[in-house]
């Protein structure tokens, strides 16, 4: 079982690494989750549309993190990567946590984004 | 091992969990939560069923595996260096080993039935062992979307948006 200081290790110096065991970083607001992935206003504007899309919840920045369920947490670090500035993205253990639905929404995001970056998974 | 009486529960602001019947967990059964994202199986935990196990401590032993455990997982580690604990704990299944290790040292200091909780956990395998050896003195609760697990052994209660039923309940 790879652990995410082996992940950094292997894959910190070019990729962005997101985590389906540790999918948020902050116990705050989801603004100050994206603060970690450089996203500018438009593209956070870009990552709650799409999550309440996704998830039918109605969230915006101010949201409390702690109000997300665990899937739903996934589904937020997704967007939120794919909508970075980040290159090359490595997302480890992904799929777990998300209902079949979701995983399938999932999988799409990352095929529409596969063109402008480079994803990968493990 | 304990009963759950039906009720509706204001969990967070605008969210409620309505339990529809009585739910009873009892020793060699083990349970499928089973639902969508976001349709209350972990708060169904957090909320309602731990706080009534923990009310009566000297009643069981708990083993719980969160969602995302790596917040636990730390926590662990810390314990595990503190009791000076043979093995470094690397990751969450060395995490899992000692609890169960540290289980075993509780049963025979005090025996009691142990109550199992698995919320979808990557390193739960052992757990799912421990019960099918100890059933007659455990109860497994396991989060799960179901897809991986055999039916035909699982007591399932289905979560739907904000109500949960006990769906099937099928002889082990």
């Amino acid at each position: 079982m790879q652990t995410i200081p082996d992940l950094i290790e292997l894959y910190g110096k070019d990729y962005l690494i997101c985590s389906g065991d540790l999918p948020c970083i902050v116990t705050g607001r989801i603004c100050e989750e994206s603060v970690f992935y450089g996203l500018d206003p438009g593209a956070e504007s870009t990552v709650i549309e799409r999550f309440n899309l996704i998830s039918g919840k109605q969230v915006d920045c101010n949201t409390a993190i702690s109000t997300l369920s665990g899937g739903q947490k996934v589904i937020l670090m997704t967007l939120l990567a794919l909508n970075s500035p980040a290159e090359k993205i490595l997302f480890h253990n992904l799929m777990h946590n998300l209902d079949i639905a979701k995983r399938e929404i999932v999988r799409q995001l990352l095929e529409e984004y596969a063109s402008a970056k480079t994803i990968r998974e493990t | 091992m304990l009963n759950i009486p039906a009720a509706k529960h204001a969990l967070y602001q605008g969210f409620d969990l309505e339990i529809t019947m009585e739910l009873t967990f009892l020793a060699g059964n083990r349970y499928l939560l089973n639902g969508v994202n976001g349709s209350g199986k972990t708060s169904f935990l957090q909320k309602i069923l731990l706080p009534l196990l923990l009310a009566h401590p000297e009643r069981q032993y708990i083993i719980y595996l969160e969602q995302q455990m790596r917040g636990q997982f730390l926590a662990l580690k810390a314990h595990a260096a503190l009791h000076e604990y043979h093995h470094p704990l690397v990751n969450e299944s060395d995490a899992v080993e000692y609890l169960l290790y540290d289980l075993g040292h509780c049963l025979q200091r005090q025996p009691r039935p142990v109550f199992l909780i698995i919320d979808e956990s990557v390193a739960a395998q052992p757990i799912r062992d421990y019960w099918a050896e100890h059933r007659d003195s455990s109860c497994l609760l396991e989060v799960s979307h179901g897809e991986d697990q055999d039916h035909r052994v699982w007591k399932i209660l289905q979560f739907t948006l904000a109500k949960v039923d006990l769906a099937q309940v099928k002889a082990i």
